[in-house]
């Protein structure tokens, strides 16, 4: 005969488990590296699991969410990212190439160190933005699931992304990484 | 939003300025569709706005590179809960 913990396990299975991969994108966009996020993930499935009886059923990924929210603000483990062992001198590196070098702005992107400049500028941001640009243009949520995933406004998730993607294209243009039109052609004509 | 306002040539900084508070969400598909028409063939005549969408996409795609969630860490992730359920239900029948 099927106990209440029996339901409950059910229910754990069913609704919590599909949930696994949304939680570590979220997570993610919380720590700096990935086995943090995997470790807070952990965290939370024990905390619901745990506390099954308190859900009642209706939108498991939202109960989720604010686990893993409350669950990271305890946990408390964000440490500085070390991406790049030093992010200073390599936008250094690439001032005095762009400074040195006369070619036209036109010139194709170097990806390799496009992706610097880019990381770089990520890495650099405070936290709220990283955290809109991680969901959003690294895990690939809507405004409006991300807006979810953070309890806030989507127009919140709107602007600190728009904000922040500003500031890593002025970042490009100051290293010299970006495209821009010649001097003088301000016109619509090539 | 009224049709394009053209001078000659030249682009009026009125459009331009709208497309540029629009670009971000244009590219990011949060637009609905006739503004991404409207933005869409602004981009595609105004090499200016144009050169900039394509600065945004271009800092998308090499963030969307950092993508570094691996299915395996969901896979553990769903073994560690799939766990939970089982030692427990082993706890329950040691005490039955």
């Amino acid at each position: 005969m099927p106990t209440r913990d029996d339901d409950l396990d059910l229910a754990f299975s069913d609704q919590v488990l599909p949930e696994v991969e949304v939680l570590l994108r979220v997570a993610r966009s919380m720590t700096s590296q990935p086995v943090d996020a995997e470790d807070l993930v952990q965290e939370t499935l024990l905390r619901a699991y745990r506390s099954n009886g308190t859900f009642d059923g209706q939108h498991p990924r939202a109960w989720l969410l604010t686990i893993l929210r409350h669950t990271a603000v305890n946990l408390n483990r964000r440490r500085r990212p070390g991406l790049l062992d030093d992010p200073e001198a390599a936008l250094e590196r690439l001032f005095a190439r762009s400074a040195s070098v006369l070619t036209s702005p036109e010139e194709i992107i170097v990806e390799r160190e496009f992706d610097t400049v880019v990381g770089t500028a990520f890495t650099a941001l405070p936290d709220k933005y990283q955290q809109v640009v991680r969901l959003v243009d690294i895990e690939g949520f809507s405004y409006e699931e991300a807006a979810q995933a953070l309890g806030i406004p989507a127009g919140t998730v709107m602007s600190r992304l728009h904000r922040a993607r500003n500031r890593i294209r002025r970042q490009l243009s100051a290293a010299g990484a970006s495209r821009q039109p010649a001097p003088g052609r301000m016109d619509g004509k090539p | 939003m009224t049709g394009p306002q053209r001078v000659g040539w030249v682009w009026s900084r009125y459009e331009c300025r709208q497309v540029a508070r629009l670009v971000q969400s244009y590219l990011d598909g949060e637009v609905d569709g006739l503004t991404a028409d409207r933005v869409g063939a602004h981009l595609e005549e105004c090499r200016r706005c144009g050169l900039e969408a394509e600065t945004y996409a271009e800092i998308k795609h090499a963030l969307a590179r950092r993508c570094d969630v691996s299915a395996a860490a969901v896979d553990r992730l769903r073994a560690f809960g799939e766990r939970l359920i089982a030692e427990d239900g082993e706890e329950e029948s040691r005490d039955d």
